[in-house]
This record gives structure tokens, sequence and C-alpha cells, in this order.
């Protein structure tokens, strides 16, 4: 099993599931009276509140995680997507297309982060050369 | 990162231009492979087409060689045979521009109506002259009447004298007038009959067939062999000895000759100055328009007498036929330039054998029935009997309409050598002065430092061509006709056309050269009678003449022409190209100082 996520809806749906169990959870634990200085409702709230910030950062920080675990675990997959991206760019500069295009990624995270490792160096190239 | 994806960028373009050119590669073998194929199926079909074309050409040639010998068979057939024999006939007269009326008595009718005397009318007298003078179409046969009647003026006359001369004097015709008469009508026959071994355009084939027999007088050859073969009968059915008029004709049996006036006969017929020449000069004259060889025939015919030989009576002429006589020399060598040897006439004749060498069936062409040919027959025969393609087709198409070839070049090796003669003379004579002032230690006087100071080239004066050595060796064949005549002027052509850049087998350079008769004007055997004490002698004409003699031989340099021709569908820079190649080959390249 990879240790990474290879398809964005497969992000989606951890961050989702993870946020319904702690959602459950936090429900869970108002029913059973933990005790707190808040009553039932506004603890609640705060709870309900502080997993949606939590939710949010979490959503927020599972994307670049899950870049550097790509970048780190499934360097064979990316190097693949890389080439292929590469001869994509060779191919059209070879017959002589006028400016290179970068593929969409709609959902492969593993080809995103191929396009994405070439637009830095293209960025990169821009900034040194102008 | 930057350093992985810049070497994964390397790689793949590696990859790529391996797998890009991998891909070329393989296209063009495949396109390769694609043309190959084509190119073998279009080779096999074009082999095919060739072997079809080649087996359908095998075919057309054989067809053509067949129904060329039908032809010629149906010529021979219409020529040859004279099958309905005359019962009787009456004398025909006949009217002519030159003598008004020519009489064919009665007797001698049968010969005149015979086939290969008819077949004359189918002859120009001048062959291609009509090119250049449309109405110089009069033919061999109104020639021969013409001849026939100068033949009759002169015997008249020579008897109306009534007697001959002799050393010891003059001696009395004793012949009666029956004789008289038979001599007349043999003289008569042997006028008719005394072209009659032309072939078509007359003497416009002679350098190609005198190079075939290896004879300088093609005519003579054949005429001979036409009486001896298929005139015999006739001709002595009409009660002249046939083997008698072979005799008058040829001149090598004239040793033969039994009857002492048969010489005469023949004196007249045949030598420089003969009914022959006065007929055709004034003819040839009249039918072209060109006065200049326009001669008094009376004068001549008046001045003619006979002179007893041994065993024989030569044709001399009295004294004051002389200025009439110079007149003849100089209007046969004018019109010789003018007219005989015109550049048309001369390129025209030359294409004509030309195309029968190049013919493709040639050798279903016999000369026998070439010689048998009229003039329209035989440039029908190039154009019934070979393809547009080829040459002799072609060649026959420009003379029917009139396109023969122009002249680029041309060369007078005689005129350098009388240039160069005449000025050793002037160097001769100028160092002859200067030993003379010399020797007579004195200065020298006004008109002698003029001629002294004088250039040996005048500034403006023309330098004829100094020819190269080719022509001085092809002067040398004179004894191998096929070499002078055909081999040699071809080599020339096929060495002018490749220094030209032509195409050498489509023959578009012509060169022409001068037949051996014309290196020297024959006039030495033309007799004069000069009284001496006690009776005659013969005196020769070049013992007589000083003046003239010159005159005659600058006409004979200025005819003695090498020339080069080319296509009339040529650029003008072809034309130049033609030019230089033939002043390279057929003249020294040499510096003309004048000073």
């Amino acid at each position: 099993m990879p240790l990474y996520f290879q398809k964005r809806t497969e992000l989606r749906r951890y961050n989702v599931a993870f946020i319904a169990v702690a959602t459950t959870a936090t429900c869970a634990a108002v029913y059973a009276g933990v005790g707190t200085s808040l009553n039932g409702a506004e603890y609640l709230g705060v709870a309900v509140g502080i997993w949606l910030l939590y939710l949010l950062i979490f959503s927020l920080i599972t994307k670049p995680i899950n870049s550097i675990l790509i970048r780190r675990f499934g360097r064979k997959q990316l190097l693949a997507e890389q080439q292929n991206i590469a001869r994509v760019i060779i191919q059209e500069s070879f017959d002589r297309k006028s400016e290179i295009v970068l593929p969409n990624v709609d959902d492969d995270l593993v080809k995103a982060e191929a396009v994405a490792t070439f637009k830095e160096y293209f960025e990169e190239q821009q900034n040194r050369y102008g | 990162m930057a350093n992985d994806i810049e070497e994964i960028l390397r790689e793949v373009t590696i990859k790529e231009c391996q797998s890009r050119l991998a891909a070329q590669q393989q296209e063009s073998d495949l396109a390769l492979d694609l043309a190959r194929k084509e190119y073998e199926s279009r080779l096999a079909e074009l082999q095919r087409k060739l072997d079809d074309s080649t087996a359908i050409k095998s075919r057309v040639d054989e067809r053509l060689a067949e129904r060329l010998t039908q032809a010629l068979k149906d010529n021979r057939e219409i020529w040859l045979n004279n099958q309905k024999p005359f019962p009787s006939l009456d004398s025909i007269h006949i009217d002519d521009p030159i003598h008004h009326q020519v009489l064919i008595e009665d007797e001698i009718a049968p010969i005149y109506y015979h086939p290969l005397v008819q077949r004359l009318a189918h002859i120009k007298q001048l062959s291609f002259s009509y090119l250049t003078f449309p109405t110089a179409t009069h033919t061999r046969l109104s020639h021969s009447l013409g001849v026939c009647k100068n033949a009759e003026l002169a015997l008249i006359s020579i008897f109306r004298k009534g007697f001959v001369y002799s050393s010891s004097g003059k001696r009395p015709i004793t012949l009666k007038e029956p004789q008289k008469r038979k001599l007349i009508i043999k003289a008569k026959v042997a006028a008719l009959l005394h072209d009659i071994g032309h072939g078509p355009f007359g003497h416009g084939l002679d350098q190609y067939v005198s190079a075939q027999i290896d004879d300088n007088s093609p005519d003579k050859f054949h005429g001979t062999d036409y009486i001896a073969r298929y005139l015999k009968e006739t001709i002595d059915s009409c009660g002249v000895n046939a083997d008698n008029i072979i005799r008058i004709l040829d001149k090598n049996k004239r040793k033969e000759l039994d009857d002492p006036w048969d010489t005469l006969i023949s004196n007249l017929i045949d030598s420089p100055l003969d009914v022959d020449r006065m007929d055709y000069l004034v003819r040839d004259a009249h039918m072209t328009g060109l006065s200049i060889g326009t001669v008094n025939i009376q004068a001549f015919t008046d001045r003619m007498a006979g002179f007893e030989g041994e065993n024989q009576v030569l044709l001399v002429f009295e004294l004051s036929a002389m200025p009439y006589i110079t007149h003849l020399l100089y209007a046969r060598d004018s019109m010789y330039l003018n007219c005989y040897e015109h550049r048309t006439k001369v390129v025209a004749e030359k294409m004509l054998t030309r195309a029968i060498m190049e013919f493709p069936i040639r050798n279903q062409l016999p000369l026998d029935d070439l010689i048998l040919l009229t003039d329209e027959r035989l440039l029908r025969v190039f154009l019934e009997f070979s393809t547009p393609s080829d040459v002799s087709y072609k060649y026959g198409l420009a003379l029917l309409t009139n396109k023969p070839f122009v002249e680029v070049f041309s060369i007078s090796p005689k005129k350098r050598v009388a240039f160069d003669k005449k000025k050793e003379e002037v160097k001769r004579q100028k160092k002859l002065l200067e030993e003379t002032i010399k020797k007579e230690d004195r200065e020298p006087t006004a008109a002698e430092t003029v001629v002294l100071s004088r250039s040996l080239i005048q500034p403006d004066e023309e330098v004829p061509l100094k020819p190269a050595a080719l022509i001085t060796t092809w002067e040398d064949q004179s004894l191998n006709l096929e070499l002078r005549n055909l081999i040699m002027p071809t080599a020339w052509e096929d060495e002018i056309s490749k220094h030209a850049g032509l195409p050498k087998e489509q023959k578009l350079v012509i060169v022409t050269v001068p037949s051996p008769s014309q290196i020297e004007p024959n006039r030495d055997d033309i007799k004069f009678v000069q009284e001496i004490e006690g009776g005659y002698r013969i005196r020769k004409f070049e013992d007589l003449t000083g003046f003239w003699e010159g005159v005659l031989t600058h006409l004979a340099d200025e005819r003695y022409n090498i020339r080069v021709f080319a296509a009339t569908d040529l650029g003008s820079e072809q034309y130049q190209r033609i030019h230089d190649a033939a002043k390279d080959l057929l003249s020294e390249k040499e510096e003309i100082r004048r000073d």
C-alpha cells in the first residue's frame, strides 16, 4: 500500500471520513455528558467549531504533505509521469509549437506533482534568464 | 529537482531524437522501397512498350521495304519497258524558248518517244536552282532538244563551208547529201541521248554516285549503259548504229570510231567548247533570268569547221571566234559562281546526298534503281518510306518546302594560295628595288619610297583564311572519291557539331566540298585553226590568250569553296558556335601583321 494518495478523490474521501469520525466522536461525547464548564449546547457548538477549523487546516495541509510523500516514496511513479510530460514537451518543441503547454491534471495527484515540478523548473529558468 | 528535470529532459530529448530518426529512416526506407517498386514497374512497362514498338518498327520497316521494292519495280516497268513499237511516226516540230523550233525527224521519233528519253522531262536541268530561281524548272529533255538543234546547226554550218582545213590547205567535203543528212541524224541522236544517264536532280547526286561507282562522270557511265541495255534495239531500228552512238558518247571508246566524221560529232557533243555548253548556258541564263550567261550561239556555229587529221575530222574554231569563246568561258564561270554553285543549290544537293546516306532502308534502294528515279519521285521516297523522326524525312521535307540549310562559314583555300603568291611577288619586287638602289648607290626617288614603304598587307585588305592541314590531307584524296566526297566531310560535320554542342545524330550541320572536276578548269582542248605556209595548223586556246587565262583562273579560285551550313531552325547563338567550331577546325590560327 502506497504511503501517499495517488488520486484526489481518495484524499477527499479520507478528509471527509476523518471529519465524520471526529464529528461523530464529539457528538457522542456530548451526549455521554462529559462534564465541562459549558452546557451541552455550547460545548457542542465550540466542539463543532473547533473541528471545522481543524478540518479546514487539515484539508489545507494534507495536499502539501501528500506532495512530500509522493516525492519521497513515489519517486518511481513520479519519474514515469515526469518522463511522459517531458516527452510531450519535447515533441511539441520538435513539432515547432509556439509555446509549451503543460497538460491539465484532474484527478491524478502524482501526475499533478510531476506537472508542478516542471512548473517550478520553468519558473526558475524564467527567473534565472528573464 | 531542477537537475532531475534537466536530466529527464535530456534523456527524453535523446530518446525522442532517436525515435524520430528511426521513424524517418523507416519512412525513407518505405518511400525508397515504394519508389523502387514504382520505378521497376514503370521500367518494365517501358521495356514492354519498347519491345512492342521495336517489333512494330521492325514490321513497319519490313512493310516499308516491301513497298519500296514494289515501287522501284513499278518504276523500272515505267522507264525500261518500251512496250509499244511505233508503227510509223511523223516528224515532230517542237516549240522552244531558245531555238524557237526544234525538229525531230520521223525516222528518229521512236528514240524521242522512248520512256528513258521521256524520263528526262522529269529531271530538272538545274536540280535545286529553282529554290533560288523559281522559274528555272526546265528539264534535261528540253536541254537535250536544244543540243540536238545546236548539233544540227553546227553540222549544217560546217557542211555549208564545203571544205575542211588540213595541214596541206583546204580540202573539199566530198560527202553526198544523203551522207550529210545521215551524219546530221547521227549527231542529233547522240545529242538527244547525251544526258540520258542522269539520275534524279541531274548532277545533284554526282558526289554520291561517283563515290559508289568510282567514276567522276556518273551520267556518262549510266548513259552508255542504258543505251547498250535498253535503247539499242530502238536506235538500230531507226537506221542509226547504237554501238556507234556509244563510241561517240564514251570518251574512252572514241579511238574505236571508224568514220572520221564521228570524231567531229563526238567533239561537237562533248568537248570543252561543245554544243552542249552552248545550249545550257543560254537556256539556263534565260530560265533563271541571269543574263550574264547568255552567249551568241550562231557566232560559234558559223565559226566552227572541220580539221582533217589522221583518219579523223576534228572540231576547230576559226580565229575570229576568240572573243566569243572568251566570253563563253567567262559566262560559264560566272554562271557557276552565281547559279550552278550557288550556296542554296550546293547545300540542297548535299542534303539530298545525306538523305540517301541516312535513308533507313538504304539497302533496299540499289544504285541502279536510285538513278532511275525522277526528281519528285525521289523526294516522295524519303517522305513515304521513312518516318518523321528520320533524317532523310526531315531533309526531304526541307527540300520539298524550300527550307534548305543556311551558310554559316566558308573557306576558299585557293584564294589563300593566290593571296600568298601575290604577296610573295610584291615582296620579291620590293627586294629587287632595294637591291637596285643599293647597287646604284643613290637615294630612292619619291615614287620608289612610296613603293618601299608600302605595307605588305594593306589596312583594309581582306586576308583569306589560311586553310588547316586537314584540308590539304583532304585534297590529297582525289583518287578515293568515297573518302573525299562523303567520309571526310561527314567526319568534319560530326566534329563541328560536337564542338558546337549539338547532337551529331540529328545532322544539324552540313559541310560541302567542291567536286574534283572543279580543281582545274579544262580549257586546253579548245582548238583553233591558224593559217601557215602551205596549209593550216591547230593551235590551242591556252597558246593564244593571256589576260583571259588570269581572269578564268581567278574565277576558278573564287568557285573553290568549302562551306559549312546549319539547319534553319537554330538560334543565333548556335550559329555563332557552329561558325566558331568550323573556323577552329578548318582554318589555321594566325596573327595578321599589317605593318
